[in-house]
């Protein structure tokens, strides 16, 4: 591990760069870069494809918040002759000394799928692919997450706790968190404002209150 | 000057055996924040006047399980991407400052060599900077761990009066642990591999380990000793905050500088051209 709460003198292998005098012999470091031949000739004497998981929970889908949470572990198959590493079920293969850069091309990947499946014009070539990649990610949590604030309208009917009667005549108890963008709003007044949902059609976040009495 | 200057000591070695200096810390952040900033932290540091050179690195972690009930293991192995950079420093460029970060996690380490005019000062400088700009990058509230680890070397080239002209290393002169009067016998004699831990604070959970471990490969036609210190403040149930951290590696320095007098010999501290200070 890279370093945790509890000791353990490995740790100075998991050093990185090393003082070039000692460079050559101090290597006991479990990281490496695959650009090192040392790693490259000890896996092609063995002549295998090596199998990693990939440490990502997540991928990065857009600016700093938006992100498409992973189900399980992304396996990689790692050719160490021909220099490649392929993502299983994702239909990626990338050079091996671009492995670093595996969550942006599968964010694209799935993004690229995404946005045909919702434009319905995926391929039928691609749509097992997508659907072998539908089984690895959360999508309804990312769907969830992406889904663009819904027009409402409510009445505030008390502010602690937040309490909201919609215009379906539905009442809902807000997250305290969320009684600030009311706070221009008395209790009993009508409004309106952009409200996004999250699981279980619950508001996460509101926004653009404007008065509608 | 080169090294490391408490206040509280009287002495400080222009050429002590450090070669590096590495700080670590370890958070808890809220779930995605990471995967989603960190292209942007990438390009924040990528394009300010900080790094020299920027890259990636891997760690490989290999989980071996035996299978219940059988005669054999599973083996797992997984990578963990490392954003790493590193800036050259110094007047002739053989010292080196590297930032690396990762989910929940970053070091700084500084890379240097006896003589050098760099130490623990600059270190801490750049950490400040680091621990507070990182944190508020991925909105991490507190902090779990530091840790200041020390990597000394005993060699021909780092430490020449510790060497026979054989080429073997007097171990029993360099550190008291390894004093031959005291164990018994003649001399001190490879292979050298020794940890040991101490617990400075219960309280706050400071600790102190160290490791002394001969290399396996000849330096410079020599043997040569790795002593390594890692002072440690890491109980999880006190979060700190970056002020806090940035404060306690001053406290961890004190530790490790207590520690390197005590278990360096007088003879090698006295190769290491001490110089008393004011």
């Amino acid at each position: 591990m890279f370093f945790v709460p509890t000791f353990d003198f490995n740790s100075t292998s998991r050093e990185f760069f090393k003082a070039p005098e000692i460079e050559s012999v101090v290597n006991q470091r479990l990281v490496q870069s695959f650009s090192d031949n040392k790693v490259v000739r000890h896996v092609e004497a063995e002549g295998v494809t090596e199998v990693y998981y990939l440490n990502v929970r997540y991928l990065p889908i857009e600016g700093d918040s938006l992100v498409l949470p992973l189900k399980g572990k992304v396996q990689l198959d790692i050719d160490h002759v021909s220099g490649f590493t392929t993502v299983r079920h994702w239909g990626i293969t990338v050079p091996t000394i671009d492995t670093w850069d595996l969550p942006r091309i599968m964010a694209r990947k799935f993004l690229h799928y995404y946005s045909r499946a919702s434009q319905r014009t995926l391929q039928e070539a691609d749509q097992m692919v997508y659907m072998r990649i539908l089984d690895q990610v959360d999508w309804q949590k990312f769907s969830l997450d992406r889904a663009l604030p819904h027009y409402s309208e409510g009445v505030l009917i008390k502010k602690a706790p937040l309490r909201i009667k919609w215009s379906d005549d539905v009442v809902e108890v807000l997250p305290q968190k969320l009684a600030r963008a009311f706070m221009l709003i008395n209790e009993g007044e009508r409004f309106s404002a952009y409200a996004k949902f999250g699981q279980d059609n619950a508001v996460v976040s509101i926004e653009h209150i404007e008065m509608l009495t | 000057m080169a090294t490391d200057t408490p206040v509280q000591t009287k002495l400080r070695f222009k050429r002590a055996p450090v070669i590096k200096r590495q700080i670590n810390v370890l958070c808890k952040g809220k779930d995605g924040i990471f995967a989603a900033r960190q292209q942007s932290y990438w390009e924040k540091i990528s394009t300010s006047k900080w790094p020299t050179e920027s890259r990636h690195e891997y760690e490989l972690t290999c989980n071996l399980q035996q299978v219940p009930g059988e005669l054999s293991v599973q083996l797992e192995k997984s990578i963990s991407i490392i954003h790493c950079f590193r800036k050259i420093i110094g007047e002739n460029g053989s010292d080196s400052l590297e930032f690396r970060f990762r989910e929940n996690q970053f070091s700084l380490t500084l890379n240097s060599g006896p003589g050098s005019e760099v130490g623990f000062e600059r270190l801490h400088q750049e950490f400040n900077f680091f621990v507070n700009d990182w944190t508020q990058h991925f909105d991490i509230e507190s902090l779990l761990c530091v840790e200041l680890e020390y990597v000394n070397l005993i060699s021909k080239k780092t430490t020449p009066a510790l060497i026979s002209e054989d080429g073997s290393v007097n171990l029993g002169d360099a550190l008291n642990i390894f004093t031959a009067r005291e164990i018994g016998g003649a001399g001190v004699i490879p292979p050298y591999n020794c940890q040991m831990g101490i617990l400075i604070d219960a309280e706050t959970g400071r600790s102190f380990h160290m490791r002394v471990k001969g290399l396996e490969q000849l330096l410079d036609g020599a043997s040569a000793v790795r002593v390594d210190f890692k002072a440690s403040r890491q109980k999880t149930n006190i979060e700190l905050t970056a002020i806090e951290v940035a404060e306690e590696c001053a406290k961890l320095h004190l530790v490790v500088w207590n520690k390197f007098n005590a278990i360096f010999s007088d003879k090698a501290k006295a190769s290491f051209d001490p110089i008393p200070i004011d």
